[in-house]
């Protein structure tokens, strides 16, 4: 094995907040480039939790989960485990960019990097004075990348937008309910975050890639809608081809035997997809091959689909006797795509996750120890360094500020007197 | 240079079928890589068969999956369970800098193509491989469709009403995701490998994919020991959030939990500014508790608008909401028009379609439509006599043995 980097010489910007700016930034850095986040005591990223105003009204309770011990310590804002998944092995600066030092600061960094990545909401960066144009001056080669809700043109690019509204304006949200078309019996999902990040990964090492070859940037106008949208292709193909409006089927498939059924214990299931009639067999053969499993109804794709209903309840009587675990091991065994329906809990202690060593530890100075998620793809022949724990607000003021940006240890002392840089939340 | 693209230059070899694999190489080849896809002889990619069909016509050239996922790719047939096969593989991953594949693990070794062996035909190769579960561990040889990873990543026991079984996502998302995971780890690597020289193979697996989306299982209950519970806009903690009825369908409601400076926006919009000052609702902790009393103002204002009405109305206020689109309402709103994000494609078969076009907008260099998705072997004569040398004897030969 080699050690090394991938983007050792790509250094990145990130003015973002959230889920999917912040995640596009890690997807970068954990390939190995040096990603500078930039954000402000007086506007520190809303992942953070709270600050001090909102903790003294009791405003966090709802997300007390995702603090250790589900309890509201001291420094919350570098405690909060949704932040702490986002941004390992960043460097985090905090510069006001609404005062003029925090902005000549900001361009002395963008002078010497080779990305601007952000999410910020449309205008904010006219606001702000960080524009392409204005970027562009200080560093010609720039790539600069803005992702909104939206995207840059078109009649909605100033609405406000977040990863659970982007799900049902995108088209997924409408494809996801028990096939009734029931629409309040599903909760809004952040997945288009997650697409939007990696779409803005991939958008930033396909402009890498163009301007090692041809000397130059661009700007990229990254919406999280579009990328969403590609994801339900075949379904906007339907309506394209055949003005056909596809709906969800629930857990069911249009060709496999497919559902969701109830084990044994409290709020325990395991899903069953059953592909041909081959697979049937072998699952008649796992359930003992009961009388039932003869019926003529069910002796054919077509008939099993047809007389789903009538089948669900009857594997349901079968899987209800066992434990998620029980049958989704007989039926793998037989070669039947079946699974537990895994909880927290369960996917924390999962063997399989365990084993293919995908699980990061990680040491949080204000934290502590904690078990993440890791990279998302595994090298055969590079082993990357261990990421660094996500940055406390400002950690590393002083390294980026003089190390990168160049400012002396007098300008530095000045912009903390000034309350352009700090580590504590003014809120 | 004209029609120079962002990857214009970076070639691909690719052996993929269904949905992540070929999504990761459409990605390439619509940002200009040269993309050559294998098919096996007769059948081709199985996303051939999937449908949607042009008409409900069953066709493997008109394959609404299949024609999307395939643009810009040249298309060609090798039966790689044949000898010949295998070693012309060889000579075209010699012509590659990347290879991608998605069989279930076994299957390139199988064949004599795993990684160390490619190496030693061509040391600087990137060989990206998806699975479903990754190329090591003890699931690796398990089968899975889209539901069964779903249910494994822990998230599926999250979505849906707690009172009813737990509920799948839409469609294939995951295996798009993954895929796209796959194509930015790809491009990376391929980077390094021009630089450097140094070859590479990557894992990915679809079900790690899901795990690092960042509705955060694994951290949430390492943290707090939360095991994660259905929601809706019945139970969520946070009110309102979540799906809720109107006039003509749904409308998707953030509530933005921490954020009170939103609330007041939602009541305007509502036309009762005065609730901010209503102790019932001026709380995140009491909006939860009168969650009923909330409700009937909210769903009164929100059954006399359209999805459309409301979302233009929150758009005044800024108010996170958006209107639950069907495929329909994205084909015709005239926001994805102005982007120009439908594109039209011909096909010879299929005809003029409009597909979903580019994911993101680059101020130059982007997304190009070369070509639509190639017939199955379309590009035999071009790939195996003009890059390989082969003359159109040797490839009637290579059909008639079963070879092409």
């Amino acid at each position: 094995m080699r050690k090394g980097l991938l983007l050792s010489n790509v250094r990145v910007v990130e003015v973002a907040e959230g889920w999917a700016g912040p995640l596009a930034g890690l997807l970068l850095a954990d390939l190995g480039a040096e990603v500078i986040k930039v954000e402000s005591i007086n506007r520190m990223d809303m992942e953070r939790g709270p600050g001090a105003s909102a903790i003294q009204t009791g405003e966090t309770s709802l997300f007390y989960p995702s603090y250790p011990g589900g309890t509201l310590g001291e420094k919350s804002w570098n405690c909060n485990a949704y932040f702490n998944a986002c941004n390992f092995s960043k460097y985090g600066v905090t510069l006001d960019l609404t005062k003029s030092k925090g902005l000549q600061a900001f361009m002395r960094l963008v002078k010497v990097s080779d990305v601007f990545l952000s999410n910020m909401a449309a205008g904010v960066d006219e606001k702000l004075g960080i524009t392409y144009e204005a970027l562009v001056k200080v560093n010609p080669q720039i790539i600069y990348l803005t992702a909104t809700g939206y995207g840059r043109t078109g009649p909605y690019s100033k609405r406000v937008a977040m990863g659970s509204t982007i799900d049902a304006a995108a088209g997924l949200f409408g494809l996801r309910d028990y096939g009734d078309g029931d629409g309040t019996a599903v909760t809004s999902d952040p997945h288009a975050d997650s697409i939007s990040a990696e779409t803005c990964a991939f958008a930033i090492l396909a402009a890498l890639y163009y301007r090692k070859k041809m000397g130059k940037g661009m700007f990229i106008d990254a919406s999280m809608v579009e990328p969403s949208m590609s994801h339900i292709g075949e379904a906007i193909m339907d309506y394209t081809m055949n003005h056909r409006i596809q709906r969800s089927l629930g857990n069911r498939d249009m060709s496999m035997t497919q559902g969701c059924y109830r084990c044994k214990g409290e709020d325990e299931w395991v899903t069953i997809s059953i592909s041909s009639d081959e697979e049937w067999q072998r699952f008649t053969e796992v359930i003992g091959s009961p009388a039932w499993a003869r019926d003529e109804r069910f002796a054919s794709v077509l008939g099993r689909l047809k007389n789903q209903d009538e089948l669900d309840k009857l594997i349901e009587a079968w899987t209800i006797h066992h434990t998620k675990y029980e049958v989704m091991n007989l039926l793998q065994q037989a070669n039947i795509a079946a699974a537990a329906v895994l909880n927290n809990a369960d996917v924390y202690s999962d063997p399989h996750i365990r084993e293919r060593g995908f699980l990061d530890v990680i040491e949080d100075p204000d934290a502590g120890v904690h078990t993440y998620p890791g990279r998302l793809w595994k090298l055969g022949e590079t082993e990357m360094p261990k990421r660094s724990h996500s940055p406390c607000l400002g950690e590393h003021n002083e390294y980026v500020l003089k190390k990168i940006a160049g400012l002396t240890s007098d300008e530095i002392l000045e912009l903390e007197q000034e309350g352009v840089i700090g580590t504590t939340p003014v809120v | 240079m004209k029609g120079e693209q962002a990857l214009t230059g970076l070639k691909v070899l690719d052996v993929t079928h269904y949905i992540a694999g070929p999504f990761c190489t459409k990605l390439l080849a619509d940002y200009g890589a040269d993309v050559i896809k294998v098919e096996k002889p007769g059948e081709g990619d199985g996303s051939r068969r999937m449908g949607p069909f042009l008409d409900d016509v069953p066709d493997p050239e008109k394959s609404g999956l299949f024609l999307y996922l395939n643009t810009n790719k040249r298309g060609i047939t090798l039966n790689l369970k044949t000898e010949t096969g295998v070693k012309i593989f060889k000579y075209l991953v010699k012509e590659s800098d990347v290879l991608v594949e998605n069989f279930s693990p076994r299957v390139m070794p199988g064949l004599g193509l795993d990684y160390q062996t490619l190496k030693k035909v061509k040391p600087q190769l990137v060989m990206t491989s998806i699975s479903n579960f990754g190329q090591t561990g003890p699931y690796r040889d398990w089968k899975a469709t889209e539901i069964t990873l779903f249910a494994l990543c822990g998230q599926m026991h999250k979505i849906g009403d707690p009172d009813r079984e737990p509920l799948k996502h839409a469609l294939s998302i995951y295996q798009y995701f993954a895929g796209e995971i796959a194509s930015l780890a790809t491009v990376a690597v391929a980077m390094r490998s021009a630089n450097t020289g140094n070859g590479e193979c990557i894992d990915v697996s679809i079900l790690e994919t899901m795990l690092g989306d960042i509705d955060t299982m694994i951290n949430t209950y390492d943290y707090s020991g939360d095991k994660g519970t259905r929601t809706t806009a019945k139970n969520y903690p946070v009110y309102p959030w979540g799906g809720f009825p109107v006039k003509d369908g749904y409308v998707s409601i953030q509530g933005v939990g921490g954020g009170e400076r939103w609330m007041p926006r939602l009541f305007t919009m509502i036309g009762k500014p005065e609730l901010k000052d209503d102790p019932r609702f001026s709380t995140p902790q009491n909006r939860v508790k009168y969650r009923d009393e909330f409700n009937v103002l909210l769903y009164s204002w929100l059954i006399d608008h359209t999805k459309q009405e409301v979302f233009d109305e929150a758009a005044k206020v800024r108010y996170p909401i958006a209107p639950v689109y069907n495929t329909e309402d994205l084909v015709n709103n005239p926001h994805y028009q102005e982007r120009g994000y439908f594109v039209e494609i011909e096909h010879p078969r299929a005809g003029k379609l409009n597909y979903p076009g580019a994911p993101f907008k680059m101020s130059e260099a982007g997304l190009a439509i070369r070509r639509p998705a190639p017939l199955l072997g379309q590009h035999n004569r071009e790939v195996y006599c003009e890059l390989l040398g082969y003359s159109e004897h040797d490839l009637s030969i290579l059909r008639r043995c079963g070879v092409t």
